[in-house]
């Protein structure tokens, strides 16, 4: 029933569309507020999805004996980089092209900090391999 | 994702425009900036309370 929600998700789209283009003009900062509200209503919705294959990934790396540690790493990496995304976009809609390049190179700092331990982790696994 | 926020924001900014100009027409210009500027807010208080449920269900998902 996949195609049911991509509709439902165009609609959405289109409806936010059309109030947008219609607030615009008159009222530039509700325009943004309102792309603010539309997207984030929609990435809500995305979410109960993205668990599921989330999930499913997981138990998978644990079949396989994957640490558990790295998995939740893993995830939160992902969803930094979720977040990230979410407001460097928004900021570039709204005009301001600056802010939204803070907002994603904080996220790549972000994402280089959370994955250290990781690269750490393969280094020891490697010289452990070697030695 | 039902669009009742969505209407009711929408809704929110074209009162607000129509009683910024009303007023503005009537020529009380500052109270008019006062009138759209409380409509922002509320509208941003809505936002908020959209964007805070989008950040929770996020944390959740991701154990952020």
């Amino acid at each position: 029933m996949a195609w049911v929600t991509v509709l439902a998700l165009v609609g959405f789209a289109l409806v936010c569309l059309v109030c947008l283009v219609v607030l615009r003009p008159l009222r530039p900062e509700l325009a943004v507020l309102l792309g603010l509200a539309a997207s984030a209503l929609i990435f809500a919705a995305l979410l109960p999805r993205v668990r599921a294959i989330l999930d499913t990934l997981q138990t998978l790396a644990r079949q396989g004996g994957v640490d558990g540690a790295y998995l939740g790493l893993v995830l939160r990496i992902i969803g930094v980089a979720y977040i990230a995304e979410f407001g460097a976009q928004l900021a570039r809609d709204a005009g301001e092209g600056a802010l939204a390049a803070k907002v994603e190179l904080g996220g790549k700092i972000l994402i280089l900090s959370l994955g250290l331990p990781i690269l750490l982790g393969i280094l020891q696994l490697i010289t452990r391999l070697i030695g | 994702m039902n669009a009742d926020v969505i209407w009711q924001i929408a809704g929110l900014g074209v009162l607000i425009v129509v009683v910024h100009s009303v007023i503005k027409t009537a020529g009380r210009d500052e109270l008019a900036w006062l009138v759209t500027l409380a409509g922002v807010v509320i509208v941003l208080w809505r936002v908020i309370g959209v964007v805070n449920q989008l950040f929770q269900a996020v944390r959740a998902v991701f154990q952020l």
